[in-house]
């Protein structure tokens, strides 16, 4: 099989199309390139640099519009998961916040149907990529051939050219596949022989993994796991949810009664209205209050990177966005914290042996941090 | 925002909220230094508490200033200025951190005991700052030390230590008191009090009271003061930078300017006795003009000197020489005040067959006397009888005797108010003759205090006695030496010499200078008298009562014996000595020029020479009326002053009523009670009313300034944000609800906050129940995922909570708002509810120890 060629999301014919083609890429070509990978930090004074890749858009979306279009998809989703209404309102979150997300759990608990569902409620290209010890660089971002007939080189584009990728297993794949995918997923570029292409908008990578260690695992390293706007474990369901999936699994797929509830374009406008989200400087401050906790706390080896603090607040407004406010709330940032922050965290040894997480970390920064509460309005000078 | 806000909740807010994490504390290498750090709360920056202490100093030195009539000079101005800088040094320190400025009052209480340690009794205290038992012993030495200056002395007082402490002390506690309303309490207009009780010793005990100076000290000083909460705390809380904020101080002030206006407008018409000047600048609360007796407290200086001529009391005598009346006697002489000695035990509450401890020669003959005396209008506990008593009868009360001073002094309660008694009293017949014989020394049995005199006797009272006795061989000639030598014409009596060079009193110091400059009067000649006695080997004690006063036409015919009336007035109060001679016991004397009457044994020999006033019987009435009326009266506060010091019951205890009075006030307004009522009422009607007033101000500026430059003068008075209504009205919702046992966690966010507050206060369907009510409608889960359905019933918590939300964390808005009746009412309702829900015991500790006042709830 090969990757799609359906680039953008213009052209996306509909939902039938849109989850079908499920890729697993074993293509033995070798991508012998060394891709230069930039550093794009961002800066710490909680600025956002906005990617203006999103189509521009004549109407801004209406608060009413935002909030019925998010509550379809992820009704939608609900009838496909049962009993995980967080982890279904955390991809959405992710989704918009323009992030990826990471889903960390045991086999069999419905990560890879996660990401299969978040595809199949939004009308836009899918492709998923089984990770193998032996999959290549290239398998991912693709690879210039050598035409006979037109007697040139074109680009064979790879499976990560799709508006959602769902990566199965990703520790699987050895550490410079890994760091293929990366780069894409940082840049929303993918560069091969020199010449970059630009990824579809919206872009996201679902990626799952075990964490038991497993024979042929190649654990994330600390630097990739940060590219991953979020992390969280799926967990197993309560009784009553189970014995709703047992019904409802039983005989047919219900995956397969979903519809597409939201368009490419309509997942831009909602990009916007994200975007468009006031954080004020008492939010920000909080942020910057819990980053700094985390990096002087003496249970974690490795705090948050500005770039954490950065995807918290971004996922903060999606967050807020999705309640149908129009600022962002400490409380965001707290129901954040932990998804989005505790995969970079690194607990000490000592720490670690006693048994302390790095969410307990972090609850702990949590409940000692005051709220802050000014109104930071008409004192522009002030601090 | 639109109606879709409502629901404020995040769609997977399952995070309880809550509780401090496993509290597994910080790093170990980080220790308790940063858990300290983190409990204190992060640092104040800027200067508001520098410019609040700077102000609280500023006031209350300028309020000192009004003691300039107090004291002579303003040497004890440094040592003041230090205690009260001590005293707003230290709760400026403790208000760099947050956690630490309630308890500012207990550092102002700290800064004033270390401030007045380091002032006075640096020597006795640890590194000079902590307090040693010593230190407490001299305290209450120079205590003593000053309440026996402020009884003895008139205004204005020499500086002494004792009493430059007592003013440091008052001025220290004025700058605690001062501190805790304006700052700490955030109710600068009420730290006016404190400012009073500086201005309050001036007004009541000098004729001129505070002064331009005091009242324009205390006057600016004020206004420092609420200027500088205005601009710097205007809700108590300290700011980093003067912004201009509403506070309603300029109100409150108005208010409490104008109700002290009327007060003191309203005050005179109801005391009786209060004829002339405002309150309490022309008071004369206490003052024997009533009949409210001579109270030490306030008599410490000259308001006696304008009492009128009102009769004290009258009496019907059988002598045919006019009666010294005497109530009490000052014979311990420490070399800085006269002072009484202690009353002795097991006195005698008999008060017939009356005899002195060491009395005449039964073989000397002698002259009985028999005195009515009718109270009009004195309350003592002296009762005042001629020498030589030996029984009274009709007196109410209880009595005692003492033999050794002859005095006769009331049980506690008792007083000479209306009383109505005759003392029949017999003297030794005395003639120079008899006196001139009298050579033997005193009896062993004589109390020693009589004689002692202390070592620093300065050289010229020694020197000048043995000058003019030169010569003189017998006690009598010595006396009779003395008292020529005081009364001949190079002394001149006057009141307001003393007091205008600076040495009023009866120290021997005072008395020192009172021979150089030979001008003073009854207290001076007196005790120069006493002392001089003493030098020469007699023993000699001060009588302090009535001189004879003004002869009646009023007589009366009893058991035979005709009877002469006469009328005591205040002007009449007197002080003179009484001299031991060996066998005919206390003979009184009279130094003092122009007063009284010189008894005719004191007097023949030197006649010529005497300085006799133009009416020795009658000095009040002659036309000098206040040069005559102020030595008499200065005698009076004198007997009082040695009533107290000798009652049973310590100098506390007689602090008048009014003192007690203002005492009480103080602690009403301090209490919490009342400072928590303040603070929500001044909210809530920031709440209801704060944008319209605000946005008038705007206007009226608008208007003043033209139209050209409207919009510079609207941003002129950009409104604080941290004053908006929906800021006020959360505070106050937190408050309440830590009034009512919530505990108050700053890590929460406002809406666990809010819901942790309606569980406590029972409102159901709150921010924390939403995803409960949703799980219990399926209905709504199948259509629309959880957090979203929280919009059904909006409570006040709610209210108040997207209010608060919105208004902190939200994008700015444009205008004003104007007042939010809606989040009042909902912090109302919230207050309603917990009050119905509190048991008793809860309810009784939210009104009366509110814990809001106590804890930090920002």
């Amino acid at each position: 099989m090969h990757p799609r060629e359906t680039l953008t999301a213009a052209s996306n014919s509909g939902p039938g199309t849109a989850g079908g083609p499920d890729t697993v890429h074993q293509a033995p070509q070798q991508a012998a390139h060394e891709t230069p990978r930039r550093e794009p930090l961002p800066s710490p004074n909680g600025r956002h640099p906005e990617r203006p890749s999103a189509p521009p858009r004549q109407q801004p979306m209406d608060a009413e519009r935002f909030a019925g279009l998010s509550r379809d998809i992820m009704a939608a989703m609900n009838t496909v998961i049962d009993g995980k209404e967080e982890a279904v309102a955390l991809s959405l979150t992710v989704l918009l916040a323009r992030g990826h997300l990471l889903l960390e759990d045991v086999p069999g608990v419905g990560k890879t149907l996660l990401a299969k569902t978040l595809a199949r409620t939004l009308d836009c290209t899918v492709s998923r990529i089984q990770f193998t010890p032996d999959l290549l660089p290239s398998d991912i971002t693709g690879v210039s051939i050598y035409n006979q007939s037109a007697q040139s080189f074109e680009f064979r584009p790879g499976a990560i050219f799709a508006n959602l990728v769902i990566g199965d297993e990703i520790n699987r794949a050895s550490a410079k596949t890994q760091s293929a995918l990366l780069e894409s997923m940082e840049e929303h570029q993918v560069t091969v022989d020199g010449t970059s292409y630009g990824l579809a908008e919206p872009f996201m990578v679902i990626a799952t993994q075990n964490p038991i260690e497993m024979e042929g695992t190649y654990p994330l390293p600390e630097a990739q796991r940060d590219r991953f706007m979020a992390r969280i474990s799926m967990g197993y369901p309560d009784t009553t949810a189970e014995l709703a999936m047992l019904e409802t699994h039983q005989s047919v797929n219900p995956l397969d009664a979903v519809r597409a509830v939201a368009t490419t374009a309509d997942v831009a406008a909602m990009l916007e209205v994200v975007a468009a989200t006031h954080v004020s400087g008492a939010v920000k401050e909080y942020t910057v209050a819990l980053g700094q906790a985390t990096r002087s706390s003496g249970q974690l080896r490795l705090g948050a990177s500005p770039r954490a603090l950065l995807q918290l607040l971004r996922a903060a407004k999606a967050s807020a966005a999705l309640a149908g406010r129009r600022f962002v709330l400490p409380d965001d940032i707290r129901n954040l914290a932990e998804p989005v922050l505790a995969h970079r965290l690194i607990v000490e040894r000592k720490a670690a042996s006693m048994g302390t997480t790095a969410a307990d970390v972090i609850a702990d920064a949590l409940a000692r941090l005051p709220v802050p509460a000014q109104p930071q309005a008409a004192q522009p000078g002030r601090r | 925002m639109t109606g879709t806000i409502a629901g404020t909740r995040p769609p997977y807010g399952t995070h309880d909220g809550g509780g401090p994490g496993p509290g597994a504390g910080g790093g170990p290498e980080r220790g308790w230094r940063a858990g300290m750090r983190r409990y204190l709360g992060r640092p104040e920056t800027g200067p508001a508490r520098w410019v609040l202490a700077a102000a609280v100093l500023g006031a209350v030195m300028g309020a000192s200033l009004g003691f300039r009539n107090v004291m002579l000079d303003y040497s004890w101005m440094p040592k003041a200025f230090l205690v009260a800088a001590m005293t707003v040094l230290l709760p400026a320190l403790a208000r760099r951190w947050p956690r630490l400025a309630a308890f500012a009052p207990l550092a102002a209480l700290t800064g004033w005991f270390v401030g007045l340690t380091l002032a006075f009794f640096a020597g006795t205290a640890y590194l000079g700052l902590i307090p040693s038992e010593r230190t407490v012993d001299a305290a209450v030495n120079l205590a003593t030390e000053a309440s026996a200056t402020i009884m003895v002395n008139n205004t204005p007082v020499p500086v002494d230590t004792g009493l430059v402490f007592v003013i440091c002390a008052g001025v220290g506690f004025a700058a605690l008191l001062v501190d805790t309303l304006a700052v700490t309490v955030s109710m600068p207009a009420s730290s006016a009090i404190g400012l009073v009780l500086l201005l309050l010793p001036a007004s009541l005990t000098t004729q001129d009271g505070i002064g331009a100076a005091g009242f324009i000290g205390a006057g600016a000083g004020y206004l420092l003061l609420l200027g500088c909460c205005r601009w710097y705390a205007p809700d108590g809380r300290l700011r980093p930078a003067a912004n201009r904020a509403r506070s309603g101080t300029l109100a409150r002030a108005t208010v409490l300017g104008t109700a002290v206006v009327l007060v003191a407008a309203v005050l005179p018409v109801a005391i009786p006795g209060f004829d002339n000047g405002a309150f309490p600048q022309g008071s004369r609360l206490g003052s024997p003009g009533n009949v409210a007796g001579l109270d030490p407290m306030i008599s410490l200086g000259n308001d006696l000197r304008t009492q009128s001529g009102a009769v004290n009391l009258t009496y019907l005598s059988s002598s045919d020489t006019p009666l010294y009346l005497r109530m009490s006697t000052l014979e311990d002489f420490s070399g800085r005040v006269w002072k009484p000695s202690p009353v002795p035990k097991n006195l005698t509450g008999d008060l017939s067959g009356l005899a002195p401890a060491l009395g005449p020669n039964p073989a000397v003959p002698e002259v009985k006397t028999t005195t009515w005396v009718d109270v009009v209008n004195l309350a003592s506990t002296w009762l005042p009888a001629p020498l030589g008593v030996t029984g009274v009868v009709d007196l109410r009360g209880l009595w005692t005797w003492n033999a050794s001073t002859q005095t006769i002094n009331a049980d506690a309660g008792t007083s000479t108010r209306e009383q109505s008694y005759m003392v029949t009293s017999q003297m030794p017949a005395l003639t120079p003759e008899l006196l001139e014989a009298a050579t033997q020394r005193p009896d062993p049995a004589l109390d020693p205090v009589y004689t002692a005199l202390p070592r620093n006797v300065p050289s010229i009272i020694k020197n000048t006695a043995e000058d003019i006795t030169k010569g003189k061989a017998t006690p009598y000639d010595r006396a009779l030496a003395i008292q020529d030598y005081l009364r001949s014409p190079i002394f001149t009596y006057s009141e307001k010499t003393p007091v205008e060079k600076g040495y009023d009193g009866a120290g021997m110091n005072v008395l020192a200078k009172f021979l150089e400059v030979k001008a003073g009067y009854c207290v001076h000649f007196s005790a120069t008298m006493a002392v001089m006695a003493r030098e020469l080997g007699i023993p000699s004690r001060i009588a302090v009562g009535y001189a004879p006063g003004e002869r009646t036409t009023e007589t009366a015919l009893v058991d035979g014996q005709q009877l002469a009336g006469y009328q005591v007035s205040g002007r009449d109060a007197h002080a003179w000595p009484e001299l031991y001679f060996e066998g005919l016991g206390w003979v009184p004397f009279e130094p003092t020029p122009s007063r009284g009457a010189v008894p005719a044994y004191a007097r023949d020999n030197v006649s010529g020479a005497s300085n006799a006033g133009p009416n020795d019987f009658l000095n009040g009435a002659n036309a000098k009326q206040t040069a005559t009326a102020a030595p008499s009266a200065t005698a009076a506060p004198s007997a009082s002053a040695a009533a107290a010091a000798v009652a049973p019951t310590p100098p506390p205890a007689r602090i008048s009523a009014s003192l007690v009075g203002v005492l009480l006030v103080l602690l009403a307004l301090a209490s919490p009670a009342f400072s928590r009522i303040q603070v929500r009422r001044r909210r809530l009607s920031l709440v209801r009313g704060a944008g319209p007033g605000r946005w008038r101000v705007r206007e009226r500026l608008r208007r003043l300034r033209g139209r050209g430059v409207a919009a510079s003068g609207a941003v002129a008075v950009a409104p604080d944000p941290r004053d908006a209504p929906e800021l006020l009205a959360w505070r106050e919702f937190i408050a309440s609800a830590v009034d009512y046992g919530y505990r108050y966690d700053p890590s929460l966010t406002p809406s666990q906050q809010a819901a942790g507050i309606a569980g406590l206060a029972g409102f159901e369907s709150s921010g924390a129940a939403g995803a409960a009510a949703s799980a219990a409608r399926p209905a709504d889960v199948a259509g629309a995922p959880a957090g979203t359905t929280r919009t059904a019933v909006r409570t006040a918590p709610d209210l108040l909570r997207d209010a608060y939300e919105s208004a902190v964390y939200g994008p700015p808005r444009e205008e004003a708002a104007g007042g939010r009746d809606d989040l009042a009412d909902a912090v109302e309702a919230v207050v309603a509810r917990f009050k119905g829900r509190a048991d008793t015991l809860a309810r009784v500790r939210a009104v009366l120890l509110p814990q809001s006042l106590f804890r930090r709830t920002r």
